[in-house]
């Protein structure tokens, strides 16, 4: 048995698990945690539906180890709304512009689109394309999610 | 034959002028779930004691196979069991094809002969999924490899190697329609001109792969599955395969699909997971990975050759048509011939062409399945007819709109029968393609194209038409197979109001993002009056829920619109019957007035909903004789104008109704790299009656992305061994946000006379459409070196070559 | 898509870091970003019996700046050196190539060693550190050692680095130039998407006399032309020393082109390589010249 014993925080709670090395963080956080906001869409680190903040910085959780994650903070789209039930002006700016369709890429792009207005809080159009670059969508074409994250940007970003 | 049908109860109180919801801006319901990250998607689904699956698949284009050993997978530990194809064929009956092609049978793992590289061999079932890729690893198979056969047209040929050696060919379906004079138009027109075009495999590839989770309960004899599907006659597929009773299966459409845009018909993933279940005695959780899905999911698109002539006069005017098409189906061809009927329906797209000669071939060759793609076959359909337009126009030297304008059918030639035998409802495509020319700013596009030609910089600008045909129904099943007579595609709405006066809907269809909720909720709260956010729509499974087709065919808005407004006038008649009986007058001398209803005798007496709803459900004293109680009433819809078969020489009214849109784009090419960007994308678009504009705008922008993505940058590709070599996506280029440009879109609303809301429907237009108009730029901005392209996608090899 | 079972460790000093790939005999695989390894291991095509974390080894996290040259350690995201002002400053032509590296996302967590030393031959680091005649440092069982990295890359993702060895840092020598002469980088890139990996790219890297318009120096690279990133000696030679060089610069390009052969793969033909290389050679050569009268990059 090759398992390890990890710790670290997610959404600001703190588990204590052991894990196979090869277990996939987003793997461990959908299954070992039960959180399956965060989705897998290719597991070879392109399509950016499993990205996550590690240590505040949003990263692909597909080829990232959960082992790896030991005595890291995790963010998942679980843990962007203070209260699992209020939407973030992010979120809300995702629902009124219709940033979404079937959901799946979202949890992504709303953890990259945090991470941009974190840094940068009046992004261009071109500047939230870049930072959303490596999510791919289907459904939308991308640009209500621009519009959603111009919107955020004005109401208050990721509050 | 006339088809009987429930008619819709007529709206007995005209308020209808003024909706107070539909085409209002309106959140979608669905979206609160999906950004608290609290979707509900198959792969999210656990239960006790699940399992999972891995596959072994075959790395031979065709091989027979010769053993299995599965001795060492079994004694791996975790591992449950085994399955070889050999058991899963004896055990199981084979997955519904609907061409007519005796002895070719299709499995969800190979029998005797593996007939693509990647074709499934061998299920593994484990207590967790990477154990179960430890143990496929070891599982061993013997091929003898057999030749393989992978172009489609040397597969057409005499001699050809088989790919299912008991049928005679590999032609498994070949007809010609003929509908007009096709000849006597060729032979009087001024002009001809023949033209050749290749529409490479693609696919609409979901981010979610398939996911599927079954359980067979020995204590209730139930097969629950919850699955990330999009397919219409999924439970009875199951139930057929299986060899159980239809009433045995219960499939979860509360599950969200992540996308599917047509793909998501994992019919085969299924039927060995259920299968897995039942054997193993365990729930079973099948998630294809993404190297799966690509390689052997069957979920590749049409794979066309087209050959197209058209006799047209100098004005431009096109009078017949002539298109053959290849269809490329893979090994197991399913339900993906039918792509090649399916555009029957709007075989001359928005053109009064008069004639028109079908040739269609299905040819099976050693690679994946095809599967049905957004537009189910249309989109290479439109790009052929809308590039064959252009090459008219450029043989004649009038402009592309000006010709387009002159082949429209024209508003006041609706309802028109095309030569197919398609009605079109409705449409006004010069004011669309007006309001186009007028977004894009045509004549401040065409300045700019001829400014960057002067500095040496290759641009063009691109039109393309498309007719969406929505609201869906089968009969290209009966088209392509005579023996096949179904006829009946319906929708089915069941509405209640509760005790408490709050009312909910069941729809029997699972969501991959269209918004269903969203769609019932407003046309229910339109029909009552109340606000939609307070209207639960939630999906039935299918045991509880009505007939249902499942969301294809952009049929949605149309039948489950309809279906929807006809439950809640049936009860909106129950409620008024019941308010009558309480003032005592016929329920003729009463009308709906808000969310009461008023007496029309001027004295302005009123019953309130909460008083109808207590009667009802509470106070059976006060319920007219005879009457049920409480508040609910179901609505099963045949889709309109439909249910009729196709005539002998396959003149057939597809879909009822007729979406439109027109696309004007505006390019560049890099000379040094081929590269291409956009200056400029606009289109307008009618569906008639927008019921949600964001959602029309959505589907609209969602699939011009789909469509660049197969003009420009995606594309299934097999080396000379039948290996895929875009098996992942480094390799299956799909368009980011730096390859989707922002578009510009108008909308008109041309509503149908078919629907009770003037609905049509949405979906597949974008896909549709922007091929066709890209790479109408493509050649615009070629047209000064005398080159063009003629195939999809074009890469920037393609382009360099074509700018030497 | 689950790895083969392996073993890990996260060692927190470099001799540990050693040691347990010395245990491993040969099986074991540093992981750093991960961003290369990681879809390699989940599609199995990477077998390692045990992974070696080297992401703790905090004396491998930063950017040195010495007096003729800097110096890269291991642990350093491509995103922080996207960031360093010493990069941008000292090591123009790595500050050019960074942001065409994937997404921010694989950045964030991708390093430059493990591009450097990952050696995809259609990668951005790889050219750039051939072009400015890096060092990679390695740590093995044996000891210290230096490659130069026309030395360390042997062929196709192959290198000259031991199973059992560590490569720690990458030092780009980055000599001040002297007075008047300004340092101007450009890179370019063909890719199918933004991020991708090129088809062809191509850097150049030029120290420019102002007040002559002379080349003092050049630096020519492609990459996606073969099993590893090119230089081209002959290119740089009839640059160096030019005055006025833009009219040499398309004759420049052309020769590149033909010196080159080039694969045809999924993606591009031979002659679209050729001719594309020739494009982007012209382009970068002309984008840095510009650039040094500019005052861009220009130190």
């Amino acid at each position: 048995m090759n398992d390890c014993a990890i710790s670290l925080t997610v959404n600001g709670v703190t588990y204590e698990r052991r894990v196979p090395p090869r277990r996939s963080l987003v793997d461990f956080l959908r299954d070992d945690l039960a959180l399956t906001g965060t989705h897998v869409g290719c597991e070879h680190g392109i399509c950016g539906a499993c990205t996550v903040m590690l240590d505040g910085v949003p990263i692909r959780s597909c080829i990232v180890y959960a082992v790896q994650a030991d005595g890291a903070s995790i963010t998942t789209v679980e843990g962007l709304s203070p209260d699992g039930s209020t939407l973030t002006p992010l979120q809300d700016a995702f629902v009124e512009c219709h940033g979404l369709q079937c959901g799946f890429c979202t949890p992504g792009m709303l953890i990259a689109a945090t991470a941009l207005l974190r840094e940068n809080p009046d992004p261009s159009a071109d500047e939230i394309r870049d930072e959303l670059g490596g999510n791919i969508c289907r459904c939308t074409g991308y640009q209500q999610i621009v519009e959603a994250v111009q919107l955020a940007a004005r109401t208050g970003g990721t509050r | 034959m006339i088809v009987e049908r429930p008619a819709l109860p007529v709206e007995t109180a005209p308020e209808s002028q003024k909706r107070r919801y539909i085409g209002k801006k309106r959140r979608a319901v669905e979206h609160r779930r999906f950004v608290l990250g609290r979707g509900k998607f198959a792969g999210d689904v656990t239960l006790p004691h699940l399992h999972h699956v891995a596959i072994v698949s075959s790395p031979h284009a065709h091989a027979r196979i010769l053993g299995i050993d599965v001795s060492a997978a079994l004694a791996l530990p975790g591992v449950l069991g085994v399955v070889t194809g050999e058991e899963l064929c004896a055990q199981t009956k084979p997955l519904r094809q609907y061409l007519d092609m005796p002895g070719v049978d299709w499995f969800p793992l190979a029998g005797e002969i593996a007939r693509y590289a990647g074709e499934w061999v061998v299920a593994v079932v484990a207590t967790d999924r990477a154990i179960a890729e430890d143990a496929a690893e070891l599982v061993e198979v013997s091929y003898e490899p057999l030749p393989a056969v992978l172009d489609p047209e040397r597969a057409m040929a005499n001699g050809s190697a088989p790919v299912h050696a008991s049928h005679p060919s590999n032609v498994m379906y070949h007809r010609t329609f003929v509908w007009g004079d096709v000849d006597a138009h060729f032979a009087a027109a001024e002009r001809t001109l023949q033209a050749r075009y290749r529409w490479h495999r693609s696919a609409t590839v979901p981010i979610e792969t398939f996911a599927v989770v079954a359980a067979w309960d020995t204590g209730t004899s139930l097969l629950d599955v919850w699955a990330s599907i999009q397919m219409p006659q999924y439970p009875e597929q199951l139930a057929t395969a299986l060899g159980i009773p239809l009433n045995s299966v219960r499939v979860h459409f509360d599950i969200d699909v992540g996308g599917s845009y047509g793909v998501k018909r994992g019919i085969k993933h299924s039927v060995l997971t259920a299968y897995l279940s039942r054997r193993f005695r365990v729930p079973v959780k099948f998630v294809e990975d993404r190297l799966e899905n690509m390689r052997g999911g069957d979920m590749h698109g049409p794979d066309r050759i087209f050959e197209v002539e058209a006799a047209f006069g100098d004005d431009g005017v096109v009078r017949s048509l002539k298109i053959r098409t290849i269809d490329d189906e893979g090994a197991y061809p399913g339900r993906s011939p039918l792509q090649m009927g399916k555009p029957v329906g709007a075989i001359v797209g928005a053109y009064k062409i008069a004639s028109v000669r079908y040739e269609v071939v299905a040819v099976v060759t050693n690679k994946a399945g095809q599967v049905a793609v957004r537009g189910f076959g249309q989109a290479p359909t439109n790009f052929v007819l809308e590039l064959t337009m252009d090459r008219v126009a450029a043989a004649v030297g009038i402009d592309r709109l000006e010709v387009r304008r002159r082949n429209f059918i024209q508003p006041e030639d609706f309802p028109y029968t095309i030569p197919s035998g398609t009605q079109y409802d409705s449409g006004n495509y010069p004011t669309v393609l007006g309001k186009a020319e007028r977004l894009a700013d045509i004549d401040a596009l065409i300045r700019w194209r001829d400014d960057a030609r002067a500095h040496g910089r290759v641009a063009g600008i691109g039109v393309a038409s498309c007719i969406e045909p929505g609201g869906g129904n089968s009969i290209f099943q009966a088209l392509f197979n005579p023996k096949d007579d179904s006829t009946t595609f319906p929708e089915g709405c069941q509405v209640k109001i509760d005790r408490h006066g709050t009312v909910s809907a069941q729809i029997g269809v699972a969501s991959s993002g269209q918004g269903h909720e969203t769609l019932v909720s407003a046309v229910l709260g339109e029909e009552f009056g109340i606000d939609p956010d307070q209207i639960r729509v939630i999906h039935a499974d299918s045991l509880a829920g009505l007939p249902s087709q499942s969301p294809v065919a952009s049929r949605m808005a149309i039948v489950l619109g309809d279906a929807s407004v006809g439950a809640a006038r049936r009860l909106k008649a129950k409620m008024l019957d019941i308010a009558a009986y309480r003032l005592g007058i016929p329920s003729s001398d009463c009308g709906w007035d808000g969310t009461r209803v008023r007496r029309t005798d001027g004295t302005g007496e009123t019953v309130s909903w909460m008083e109808m709803v207590r009667i009802a459900h509470v106070t059976y004293h006060k319920l007219p004789p005879g009457m049920d109680p409480g508040l609910q009433a179901q609505f099963v819809l045949e889709v309109q104008n439909s249910g009729r078969l196709p005539a002998p020489d396959g003149r057939v009214q597809m879909y009822p109704c007729q979406s439109f849109s027109a696309h004007v784009v505006a390019v560049e090419i890099d000379r040094g790299t081929g590269k291409v960007s956009f200056h400029k994308y606009a289109l307008a678009h009618d569906c008639g009656t927008v019921i949600n504009p964001d959602i029309v705008r959505g589907m609209v922008l969602g699939g011009i992305a789909h469509g660049i993505g197969a003009a420009l940058y995606e594309r299934f590709v097999y080396d000379d061994n039948g290996q895929l070599i875009t098996q992942t996506f480094a390799d299956y280029m799909m368009p980011t946000t730096h390859e989707v440009p922002p578009v510009e879109m108008v909308e008109h609303e041309t509503p149908s006379p078919l629907t009770t809301m003037g609905q049509k429907g949405v979906g597949e237009g974008g896909y549709m459409s922007t091929p066709a108009a890209v790479v109408s730029a493509l050649n615009d901005a070629l047209a000064p070196f005398g080159t063009r392209i003629d195939h999809a996608p074009a890469t920037p090899v393609d382009l360099l070559e074509r700018m030497r | 898509m689950k790895p083969v079972d392996f073993g890990y460790v996260r060692p927190l000093t470099i001799a540990d870091a050693v040691k347990a790939l010395a245990c491993a005999q040969g099986e074991g695989k540093v992981i750093a970003g991960g961003q290369s390894l990681g879809p390699l291991l989940n599609m199995r095509l990477v077998r390692p019996a045990l992974l070696v974390d080297v992401n703790a080894l905090s004396e491998l996290a930063a950017i040195q700046a010495g007096q003729a040259e800097v110096r890269i350690g291991a642990v350093v995201r491509q995103r922080a050196a996207e960031r360093s002002a010493v990069v941008a400053r000292r090591l123009p032509l790595v500050a050019e190539a960074l942001p065409y590296i994937g997404h921010v996302q694989t950045r964030n967590r991708g390093t430059v060693v493990g591009s450097v030393v990952h050696a995809d031959p259609s990668a951005e680091l790889p050219l750039v550190a051939l072009c400015l005649d890096a060092i990679v440092e390695i740590i093995g069982p044996a000891g210290n050692r230096e490659a130069s990295i026309p030395d360390f890359y042997e062929g196709y993702l192959s290198t000259d680095l031991a199973p059992d060895e560590l490569a720690v840092a990458v030092r780009f020598p980055a000599p001040e130039p002297p007075p008047g002469v300004v340092r101007a980088a450009a890179f370019a890139e063909m890719a199918r998407r933004e991020g991708d990996f090129a088809i062809v790219a191509a850097a150049a890297q030029l120290d420019v006399d102002v007040a002559a318009r002379r080349v003092v120096d050049a630096r020519v690279g492609l990459t996606g032309v073969a099993g590893v990133p090119l230089r081209f000696a002959a290119a740089e030679t009839a640059l160096r020393g030019a005055a006025e060089p833009r009219r040499v610069f398309a004759s420049v390009a052309q020769t590149v082109s033909d010196e080159i052969d080039p694969d045809s793969d999924l993606h591009a033909t031979a002659e679209y390589r050729r001719s594309v290389a020739r494009v982007l050679v012209s382009r970068v050569l002309e984008r840095a010249w510009l650039r040094a009268f500019a005052g861009e990059n220009g130190r």
